[in-house]
């Protein structure tokens, strides 16, 4: 194994280990709202950092990571899916617009990210319940993903801004 | 992110980040139209039936109407959790859920609305309907 992948696995595993961190955190804070499914999202800022710096298969791997982690040791079975679901949804959606613009205006992204979140969750909602019940969340939930999201694209684009470039791993084009 | 042949074709980001923004903004502000128009009706109307759909069972429609004395209500649900009811005139609440969550015991906490229920972890999904307005009841049979 040459040294610029074990570094790269060690930083992975890193921002991997802060995700899950950052996840746990919020687990523990009392829901803002009554509504099923709304969470500030704090560890999408991972997502965001890596998605700027690094690429989408790098980012993926630490998503998933971070998702499959946070449900062994907070959640049960059933949300594995509900994040997997909202997870995948969100990281598309973001990596799209990161393409589309150039990795510029980060809260946008993040709101259309968070938005997607919880479109993904909703839709997973409806499947598992068999009806269209959880569709009547489907206004709060918009509005909910799109401010949580720009409040996570704001806290990322700061934090680009004072990280040290020599955080994540180089050459991370594929 | 690095540009790419592909990144040149696109429209100037700019354009871009207004054309999102709009799309966000109508997107916010639909949702918030349709929350209150929701509020209003279900202000003016009073929900007779609670529909109780669980997982595996048969849907259970309850006339709140005709509820003289507030009950208590389990449902056992196929995972082998389960949520605690209370029946009332006006709603049903979820005293008690064995999910760690509660969700749905804050949700049916809030007054004035006739959101449905919902608890995810045991797939349990309560609904209000007016009596007046669809008796075909399509839904109650459908499961």
């Amino acid at each position: 194994m040459k040294s610029s992948s074990v570094q790269k696995l060690t930083k992975l595993s890193l921002f991997a280990a802060v995700a899950l961190a950052v996840y746990g955190f919020e687990s523990l804070l009392p829901p803002l709202l009554p509504i099923p499914g709304m969470k500030p999202g704090l560890a999408n800022i991972v997502t965001l950092l890596l998605l700027q710096k690094t690429n989408g298969k790098n980012t993926a791997l630490v998503l998933l990571v971070r998702i499959l982690l946070s449900a062994l040791l907070f959640g049960q079975a059933v949300s594995l899916l509900y994040s997997l679901a909202g997870g995948t949804f969100c990281l598309l959606t973001e990596l799209l617009l990161g393409r589309m613009l150039r990795g510029r205006a980060l809260p946008l992204i993040s709101a259309f990210g968070g938005l997607s979140h919880n479109l993904g969750q909703l839709l997973i909602a409806c499947l598992l319940t068999a009806s269209i019940a959880p569709l009547s969340y489907l206004p709060y939930l918009i509005v909910a993903g799109v401010l949580t999201g720009l409040f996570v694209g704001l806290c990322s684009h700061f934090l680009l801004k004072a990280l040290p470039k020599s955080l994540f791993p180089q050459g991370g084009e594929t | 992110m690095k540009k790419t042949d592909q990144d040149s074709r696109n429209p100037k980001p700019n354009t871009l980040v207004f054309l999102l923004s709009a799309v966000l903004l109508i997107l916010c502000l639909g949702s918030l139209v349709w929350i209150g128009l929701a509020e209003r009706t279900a202000a003016g109307k009073s929900a007779l039936l609670a529909v109780i759909s669980s997982e595996g069972a048969e849907d259970l429609v309850i006339d709140l109407s005709a509820v003289k004395e507030p009950y208590v209500l389990r449902i056992d649900a196929a995972g082998g959790g389960y949520n605690l009811l209370r029946i009332s005139k006006e709603k049903v609440e979820v005293l008690e859920a064995s999910c760690p969550d509660k969700i749905c015991m804050r949700s049916s906490a809030i007054p004035g609305t006739h959101l449905p229920i919902v608890c995810l972890p045991n797939r349990l999904v309560i609904r209000y309907k007016n009596v007046p307005a669809d008796s075909a009841g399509i839904d109650a049979i459908s499961y």
